[in-house]
């Protein structure tokens, strides 16, 4: 009799929590049929070491993005806490990696120079490394075999990344130069290379600056709260 | 706070609404799964008790929606910052007219 009754018992909850258990799943299911997006793209700026970093983990995890019917993008971006905590970290790497204060190598900025040097001289002129150097070779009765006539204009040699300074050659490397050339801005400025995180900022006054991995989005005319954030 | 362009949302409420959904299950799965946590937290290289530490605090915060007398709240406590800081230190005198909606909820 007590053994029919406990058999009863465990029966009872077995199916009860099957019962919930059932409940839950097609109350999250209905949820998911009725609330549908259009496929389209989420593009969700998160801090990496900020706990509003879990909610996109999360989704991603489970493809909360796929069952709800959108692409959701995470996009780590700092917050104004992490920024110091990442420049704290960049000063002192460029102290230990012979970077300057501008986050440029030595090299770089010896193009800049390079740069302004040549631009000085002008269309036709030569940089004063390049030129020391073809005078010393014509000194000692040495064809300049490196200085063809057309490679001493403004083209691939008067450029700054040509400069033997950069200590970079190959054909790789020039079809990559020529690209960057091709879509030179109207105010002569080139774009970033892919992947770098320095270029030559401008110039026309030899400074080197530091740019973003990131492309620049534009700024949005006026924003809403949707929701709060999980740590707000 | 979670926001959005006004004119991408207000261009895409379907896809602002599966976000929130998809947020709200997000915040589900944290509250009950620890093993998200420590998941994440080995990226983050929190670990042991103070994941723990870190975890029940921010469950506690956990906020899954606006509720209609958040927008209030918030009107509140900006005016008791701005009489309290000044419009200098805040960087703004008043709060936009609309500035957060419960619409895409």
């Amino acid at each position: 009799m007590m053994a029919n009754r406990t058999f009863a018992a465990s029966k009872l909850i077995h199916t009860i929590l099957l019962a919930a258990t059932l409940s839950l799943v097609l109350s999250t299911a209905s949820i998911a049929d009725e609330i549908k997006g259009d496929g389209g793209k989420v593009r969700l700026l998160y801090n990496e070491p900020g706990t509003n970093s879990f909610p996109p983990f999360v989704m991603k995890k489970f493809a909360l993005d796929k069952k709800y019917g959108f692409e959701l993008v995470p996009i780590a971006a700092s917050t104004s806490q992490a920024g110091r905590q990442c420049t704290a970290g960049r000063r002192r790497r460029r102290r230990h990696s012979g970077l300057d204060h501008a986050g440029a190598h030595a090299d770089r900025r010896r193009q800049a120079h390079w740069h302004r040097a040549v631009s000085d001289l002008g269309e036709h002129g030569r940089g004063p490394h390049r030129l020391a150097l073809s005078e010393s070779r014509r000194s000692q009765g040495q064809e300049d075999r490196h200085l063809q006539p057309q490679q001493s204009r403004l083209g691939r040699h008067a450029h700054p990344s040509a400069a033997p300074l950069q200590g970079r050659s190959g054909k790789r490397n020039d079809a990559a130069r020529r690209r960057r050339a091709a879509v030179a801005r109207p105010d002569g400025s080139r774009p970033a290379r892919r992947g770098s995180d320095v270029q030559l900022a401008d110039a026309g006054h030899g400074r080197l600056g530091q740019v973003p991995r990131t492309r620049h989005h534009p700024q949005p005319s006026s924003r809403i709260w949707i929701c709060p954030t999980p740590h707000s | 706070m979670y926001s959005a362009d006004s004119t991408f949302a207000a261009a895409n409420p379907e896809r602002m609404k599966a976000f929130l959904a998809a947020l709200r299950e997000s915040i589900e799965i944290m509250r009950k799964d620890d093993a998200v946590w420590v998941e994440r937290g080995n990226i983050m290289k929190i670990q042991g008790q103070s994941l723990v530490l870190f975890r029940d605090e921010a469950r506690d915060d956990m906020m899954m929606k606006f509720e209609p007398q958040t927008e209030a709240d918030v009107r509140k406590v900006f005016s008791v910052l701005l009489e309290t800081g000044g419009s200098q230190l805040i960087g703004v005198d008043a709060l936009p007219k609309d500035f957060m909606t419960l619409a895409y909820q």
